[in-house]
């Protein structure tokens, strides 16, 4: 008798698994590289031929980033990314809400107008945006740097698409349990989009931690530089500390890996199992 | 509890759909109201209006004598049952049923007392923990009554709460919720398509057809005297058999599609009021009977018919035949299994026979027999 068992699985496609295992390898490579090379002594990183493995581990190069300004750019990215993330979901869930639950006139055509913006490249409007947040005198502040990423056409739709799965008869429900329209997304319509949420803090996070362009451009004083930005300038123009620039590479990877683990539980489950159908 | 009035009710969709035309009538204070209809008949609309989710395009409707067209839903006072159950699936069923109490900032204790005793009057103190997703869907549609009755409203609106049952549940929970109404004897007005849920469940029954209201009467009344030819199809199952009849020269016999019928007098006197004496004769199922179980008939009042098809259920039989060229329904007692291809001879009850008017679908009344 043929069981389908795991092991009969995995002796079928042999082939299929060393390319998947040579993907991994390629994908991991130059973590693990990094990893090592942040915490080798500075003579063995460039040393021909190249050693994977430290002859003696040292923490030396985290301890000068420490010591270093890259330090108060953490701080500085932190709460940039944060701001960011927190304003990102709730203008975004409120207008996606809009969008996937209000009737009003010209609904769908404004939101054919919001995906059409889509197409034009952030690099377009760096400009112009640019010279308005100066008129505004936000240059060189944090709100310029929160400001302009906050209304995003991707998260309203990706919101707007997940709350239209929201049956009306439960926001109808709430209403008629007395809920008034703030309290109606506040305690039912947030709690329910979760999964579309936590997709978006995802995603909002990692790409505000990780901006840079925006964020050289508009930041002049060094000590309000985010980590990207700081993690650039490690790079002199003369020469490069290797050492620092691994140990600032993996730690500007840390939060990201963190808030990744931290939202992947509803990020995975999906709307699959949130009950919402009889 | 409370008196609803709906005075001249009408809904016009922005797209221009009618859904809801001039729709009058009271639900009495403590009445179970039942509003029937095939699907798309305005009766949803009629109580989504009534619950505030959709505007009223005319006329208004009243709650103890107060209109509320302009009251926004939450301000009405008025629970709703939704054929999805429209459970938060976020919250356990104790805070499901919470939810209205603590918007209304009850105190924690009266809250808990009113989730107990809804809870032990549906049988869900045992999953007061559980989420939504966690129940079958019969638990789930308790949990829904039970979010109305904690509220304690002034009337409860039913959104075909029973359609998602299967069917022996749905028997269960229609006893179920009858057995409420009169425990709560609270205004009720339940929506269904379903007319044995309407004739089993209804105090009153209000009978929609597009948009417009066909007849407002008791479960008995619409089946005995049903206003025109729609309420008498809707209403009984299986339908009532109409045969388009004319009356001849003689004035005693009927002639149908390829059959005739010996007329009782009170029958020739309302077929001879329809214009040429043309009119359509209804006959339920169960008022057809075979020629062995009423022997006295005479000859000429028996329709001579074809089994064309049989159906025992057991208890009783329904049977299509073919009289001349029309096709009807008759429904004999279990232990009459007729064969099928066989000759009946079918007696119909003339003292329960219906007569509507041709073109307007009207009833028009049969006199009694004197």
């Amino acid at each position: 008798m043929r069981t389908d068992s795991s092991e009969g699985r995995r002796t079928d496609f042999p082939l299929l698994y060393a390319a998947a295992t040579l993907c991994l390898i390629i994908t991991v490579a130059p973590f693990a590289w990094m990893f090592l090379s942040s915490i080798k002594p500075t003579s063995e990183i460039l040393k021909m031929p190249p050693v994977w493995l430290p002859s003696t581990i040292t923490f030396e190069h985290y301890r000068r980033l420490w010591s270093s300004a890259f330090a108060s750019s953490m701080v500085n990215s932190a709460v940039v990314s944060i701001s960011i993330t927190l304003t990102t979901i709730l203008v975004n869930s409120m207008a996606g809400f809009a969008f996937a639950k209000y009737r009003f006139p010209g609904r769908e055509r404004l939101f054919t107008l919001l995906l059409a913006t889509m197409m034009i490249p952030g690099q377009v409007t760096m400009i112009p945006v640019f010279i308005l947040l100066k008129y505004l005198g936000l240059l060189n502040s944090y709100t310029g740097l929160v400001l302009p990423g906050t209304a995003s056409v991707f998260a309203i739709f990706l919101m707007r698409q997940f709350m239209m799965g929201i049956p009306d008869s439960v926001l109808e429900a709430a209403r008629l349990d007395g809920a008034s329209e703030p309290r109606l997304f506040a305690q039912i319509v947030l709690p329910l989009a979760m999964p579309a949420i936590a997709t978006l803090v995802i995603f909002t996070f990692m790409a505000s931690w990780n901006e840079f362009l925006w964020a050289l451009i508009i930041m002049l004083d060094e000590s309000k530089y985010t980590v990207p930005v700081a993690l650039a300038a490690l790079n002199g123009q003369y020469g490069t500390d290797w050492g620092l620039l691994m140990a600032g590479s993996v730690v500007t990877i840390l939060p990201v890996l963190g808030v990744f683990l931290l939202m992947q539980k509803h990020y995975i489950r999906g709307i699959a199992t949130s009950g919402l159908k009889g | 509890m409370a008196e609803i009035i709906f005075d001249s009710v009408g809904k016009v969709y922005p797209n221009g759909q009618r859904a809801v035309t001039n729709a009058s009538f009271t639900v009495p204070d403590g009445s179970f109201t039942v509003l029937v209809g095939p699907s798309g008949c305005g009766k949803s609309t009629l109580l989504r209006m009534t619950a505030g989710l959709e505007t009223i395009s005319s006329g208004s409707i009243s709650i103890e004598g107060v209109r509320i067209n302009e009251v926004p839903p939450k301000d009405r006072d008025i629970a709703m049952v939704f054929q999805d159950y429209a459970l938060y699936p976020h919250m356990t069923v104790a805070e499901n049923m919470a939810y209205a109490l603590r918007l209304r900032g009850l105190a924690r204790d009266e809250i808990d007392r009113r989730i107990r005793n809804a809870a032990e009057i549906l049988g869900l103190t045992a999953l007061l923990n559980r989420k939504p997703a966690q129940m079958s869907g019969g638990q789930r549609q308790r949990v829904a009554v039970g979010r109305a009755i904690v509220r304690h409203p002034k009337a409860f609106l039913f959104d075909e709460p029973l359609s998602n049952l299967d069917a022996k549940l749905r028997v269960q929970m229609r006893s179920e919720l009858s057995m409420l109404h009169k425990r709560l004897k609270a205004t009720m007005i339940y929506v269904t398509h379903d007319q044995v849920e309407a004739m089993t469940m209804g105090d009153q029954i209000v009978v929609l057809n597009e948009g417009r209201i066909q007849q407002i009467d008791t479960p008995m009344n619409l089946y005995l005297r049903p206003r025109n030819r729609f309420v008498a199809g809707f209403i009984g199952s299986p339908a009532m058999n109409f045969l388009e009849m004319r009356l001849d020269e003689d004035g005693r016999t009927a002639l149908g599609r390829g059959f005739s019928l010996g007329c009782s007098d009170a029958l020739a006197r309302a077929l001879a009021r329809t214009p040429e004496k043309r009119g359509i004769v209804g006959i339920r199922p169960e008022d057809l009977h075979d020629r062995l179980e009423w022997p006295d008939a005479p000859s000429d009042r028996i329709l001579t018919a074809v089994a064309v098809n049989v159906e025992p259920l057991g208890a009783e039989v329904f049977v299509a035949a073919a009289v001349g060229e029309e096709q009807i329904t008759a429904r004999f007692r279990g232990d009459f299994i007729p064969e099928t291809g066989s000759r009946l001879e079918l007696v119909p009850d003339f003292s329960r026979i219906h007569v509507f008017h041709p073109e307007t679908g009207e009833r028009i009344e049969i006199p009694d027999e004197t």
